[in-house]
């Protein structure tokens, strides 16, 4: 929150620890943040999927997004926290390492993803905001949870 | 596009689209079958269904909409008294208006004008009308009918029908004043004016005396409706008001009819009548054989707005004096009540009237929105859920408290819950069925018009129409089927010339049946067309490098041409050029496993193709078996669960590549229930006894038995879609919310089955024909 404040072109944004990086989520795609909950594993599923979770009755996917960004997998500390977000298709849940804060990044300090960046797909970035001497990768949601529908003949009937 | 208004209350546009559509839908159901066969009675009923029609039109004032479905009326009209004989050369014509006036009423819900192709059809459907009048009176003398073509229409909704039965209510009205305007008739002026304007006749005469909602919005289409039906027993003397007259809306809400028969003949009418919408009261009243003098009435007890008095029998002109002063009629109650003794004021001979009638035996419906009863079936799944946690509660409540009354109550009170909640969610569930009836119909129009277009001989056959199904999986089932009907209309009938040659029947038959079994739906699209064969199929796997030429030449007949569900498959080249088939198959695959259903296809080259889909009845709640399987609940549809058993792993025998055990005289494939769901292999777990928990299940004759962990129940559980989570999930119909309120997976039996047993090679293991006796479920 450095520079001034121009909040019309300005992104407010939730952001994560996965490791040492921070990564940014659009927070009008946040719906809550909730502290680790029961998962059941889905057979079948991408290795990113850890399974479903009951959220009041509706049974959102959990993405971990360690694994997505191929980190290795460490188990819930009392930090980790599920972040419930809605890509335009589903809600999902996204395990994190720790919610840090909530940030207004202006205009200004948004860049276009340079084509390699830190491992990740650019597919699921929209973007880098340089704050001081921090930098945030902004996730994209829906190209987060974008599965490809990996089944030939699998399941042919 | 221009916008529209339209004379609807807020809230009344959404009646007047359902009930629009509803006929229509009539409309072009009536005339596929006239296309086929000019049956008078189908004739009446499109006839009736295009006038109220009209009349709902009217009432709102869609201009364009009220011109068409006249032009049509009008045409229907020649129909039914039978200047026009030849249905087919209007058969396209009037389709096309069907779905135009689909178009037409979608304005109502869009506020604007969608469609300009309204005035050509109306004047497309005149021309036809004139030319073939002219025609049909060319060959023939001119009937009296041949007057219909019409000049503008000089008022909306001053119909002049052709074909009335009988010309005297034609004169009765010609005194009716042409300005529209709201009016309240007593019943006597009108039996007067009834009985004055008949002739004089000595057959037996009553009087029907209809009474409508007098709240309606559609009183004048009530009427109509009385008025065809009666008329449609050939019985109609005359009416007042007289057709012209409701037609101009120049009506209120009684209505009364002169008819041929003796009350007792006429009861059966009576019924029929008394079961439109919004009709309060039918009574039989029968009538004098000669004239009527106004003065032999001349205390009629009524409290009409305008008394009856003298000047009754001029009705037209006191209606037209009296319109504007009558302001609003303040005493409708009283005047309801005291409609009986206006009748009882008539000199009449007998009188029948039913006390029933007016509290409407007719089914009484309203129309509800689709996401309310969504949302009321998932609070009553939640309440389901909770019940089983409530009986839980009692009983942990009774095992620490013993006999005390408070455990005693609780446990009365959570059986008393228990019932009405179960109740309450047979009374839901069977709000939401529906026949499939509403599916199956729109393919008799999809087949004429692609078997026109494509110059085959097609004929649609249905069977188990009345097949009932939830809404939730009927909303989706449309598509896939309309899918498989086009394929076997595209590829699977053979042109008219293709089947004489091979001396095929003509028309081709392309079947649709649907019913119950075990506890689903099974729906089949059969054609008699030029089928597929395996060995195409065997040879495009193989060019496409699917699989080896081998493997290909292995697959059973029946897996060769399921390779058309494959995804992607579809579209190659290969299989479009040899056979023309497989297009979209593997969408519909993957949309009935979405919900939990299966498709499979059966085909004999040269002899047709039977496509059947599998569906569950309700995807909603289910009973089912809780089972602890590796880190998870699982729950298993109760549909397929055949036994629960016990069994020593010794007796597990391994033959080729899988786990078998003999139970009494068959031998059955055994897997952990999770490695068969996709998890990774792992040894069986035997309990402190030495005993491996099974789960016989069935599905399509063919058995198997998964080895779980623990038992944990049986239980009512809440199916919700996995369907947002990833991809398809073969084997899992869902998920659903456990007690402790973590999520448990819903397993689909049979598509379960058909994977394990499919993945093992080899086919599923059929037991002979039996009969499906459960071998009773022994469940903790």
């Amino acid at each position: 929150m450095s520079n001034g404040s121009d909040t019309s072109d300005a992104l407010q944004i939730v952001v994560c620890e996965l490791g040492d990086e921070h990564y940014g989520l659009d927070i009008a795609r946040v719906i809550e943040i909730i502290r680790q909950q029961p998962i059941t594993a889905v057979p079948q599923s991408p290795v990113f999927v850890k399974g479903v979770m009951n959220l009041r009755g509706r049974i959102i996917p959990v993405v971990d997004l360690r694994s997505r960004f191929g980190m290795p997998v460490v188990g819930p500390t009392k930090d980790t926290r599920i972040v419930v977000a809605d890509s335009s298709s589903t809600r999902v849940g996204l395990v994190v390492d720790a919610v840090s804060e909530v940030l207004i990044v202006p205009a200004a300090s948004l860049e276009p993803t340079p084509n390699i960046a830190a491992g990740v797909e650019t597919e699921y970035l929209r973007g880098i905001a340089k704050l001081d001497d921090r930098l945030i990768l902004l996730l994209e949601i829906d190209g987060l949870f974008q599965i490809e529908d990996q089944s030939p003949l699998a399941g042919a009937a | 596009m221009t916008r529209l208004t339209f004379d609807l209350q807020p809230g009344d546009d959404r009646v007047f689209i359902d009930e629009s559509l509803e006929q229509i839908g009539r409309i072009e159901q009536g005339l596929l079958d006239l296309e086929r066969n000019l049956d008078a009675r189908v004739v009446h009923e499109v006839f009736r269904a295009v006038h109220t029609l009209k009349g709902s039109a009217a009432t709102i004032g869609h201009q364009r909409m009220t011109e068409l479905t006249h032009a049509m009326e009008d045409l229907f009209g020649a129909f039914r008294s039978g200047t026009l004989r030849d249905f087919k050369p209007f058969a396209d014509a009037l389709l096309a208006t069907v779905d135009v006036l689909r178009t037409l009423v979608a304005e109502v819900a869009a506020g604007e004008s969608l469609t300009d192709a309204s005035d050509s059809l109306t004047h497309q459907l005149r021309d036809l009308l004139s030319t073939g009048t002219a025609a049909a009176a060319a060959s023939s003398k001119p009937g009296r009918s041949g007057r219909t073509p019409r000049g503008a229409a000089g008022h909306a909704g001053g119909a002049t029908v052709a074909g009335d039965a009988d010309g005297s209510e034609a004169e009765s009205s010609e005194a009716a004043a042409p300005e529209k305007g709201v009016t309240n008739v007593a019943v006597a002026p009108l039996i007067s004016r009834l009985l004055a304007e008949a002739p004089a006749g000595f057959e037996p005469r009553s009087l029907l005396i209809c009474r409508i909602d007098p709240m309606s919005e559609w009183q004048a289409v009530r009427m109509l409706q009385l008025l065809l039906e009666v008329e449609e027993a050939g019985v109609l003397i005359s009416t007042a008001p007289g057709r012209e007259e409701i037609e101009a809306e120049l009506c209120s809400s009684l209505l009364a009819m002169l008819v041929r028969g003796r009350p007792v003949e006429l009861e059966e009418m009576r019924k029929r009548l008394a079961t439109i919408d919004e009709v309060v009261t039918v009574e039989i009243v029968a009538a004098p054989l000669s004239g009527w003098q106004p003065d032999a009435v001349p205390a009629v007890p009524t409290v009409e707005v305008h008394g009856p008095g003298d000047a009754a029998p001029q009705l037209g002109a006191v209606r037209a004096d009296d319109a504007g002063d009558l302001g609003p009629p303040g005493p409708v109650e009283r005047r309801q009540a005291d409609l009986g003794a206006e009748v009882r004021g008539l000199p009449a001979a007998e009188r029948i009237t039913v006390a029933g009638d007016r509290l409407k035996t007719a089914q009484q419906t309203i129309r509800i929105d689709v996401s309310r009863l969504d949302e009321l079936m998932n609070l009553v799944g939640e309440l389901v859920v909770h019940k089983t946690r409530l009986q839980q509660c009692a009983q942990m409540l009774a095992a620490r408290l013993g006999d005390d009354p408070l455990a005693q109550q609780a446990d009365e009170d959570a059986q008393l819950f228990s019932r009405i909640a179960g109740q309450l969610q047979d009374q839901v569930t069977g709000l939401r069925m529906l026949p499939i009836e509403t599916i199956f119909n729109r393919f008799h129009r999809v087949v004429r018009d692609i078997a026109t277009r494509l110059d085959k001989d097609v004929q649609l056959v249905i069977e188990g129409k009345e097949t009932e199904l939830d809404r939730s999986v009927l909303e989706v089932v449309g598509d896939p089927l309309g899918h498989l009907v086009r394929n076997s209309l595209d590829h699977g009938i053979e042109t008219v010339e293709d089947r004489r040659a091979a001396g095929k029947p003509l028309p081709a038959t392309i079947r649709l049946t649907a019913r119950h079994a075990d506890g689903r739906v099974l729906i089949t699209v059969e054609d008699d067309g030029r089928g597929m064969d395996p060995a195409v199929f065997r040879r495009a796997v193989a060019d496409k490098g699917i699989m080896s030429r081998e493997e290909a030449e292995k697959m059973s007949d029946a897996d060769a041409l399921r390779v058309v569900f494959l995804p992607g498959f579809s579209t190659s080249q290969v299989v479009t050029d040899v056979s023309g088939r497989g297009v979209g198959l593997d969408v519909v695959r993957s949309n009935m496993e979405r919900l939990g259903g299966w498709v499979d296809l059966a085909s004999t080259p040269g002899k047709g193709t039977e496509v059947s889909l599998s569906l569950p009845l309700t995807l909603a709640i289910i009973g089912a078996l809780l089972v602890r399987s590796g880190a998870r609940i699982c729950a298993l549809p109760l549909t397929g669960v055949v036994e629960t058993l016990r069994v020593k792993p010794e007796s597990f025998r391994l033959t080729s590549g899988r786990f078998e055990f003999d139970l009494r005289d068959q031998r059955i494939p055994v897997a952990q229930l999770d490695h068969a769901l996709g998890d990774p292999a792992r040894p069986f777990q035997p309990n402190e006894h030495g005993f491996v928990n099974l789960v016989v299940v069935r599905s399509r004759g063919a058995e198997m038995a998964f080895a779980v962990d623990s038992l944990v129940g049986q239980r009512e559980i809440l199916l919700k879609s996995l369907a947002g989570v990833t991809g398809p999930r073969h084997g899992l119909a869902g998920a659903t919310v456990i007690a402790d309120g973590s999520v448990g997976l819903v397993v689909d039996i049979p598509a379960l089955l058909e994977r394990s047993t499919a993945a093992n090679s080899g086919a599923p293991k059929k037991r002979a024909a039996a009969p499906t006796k459960r071998r009773g479920t022994r469940v903790a």
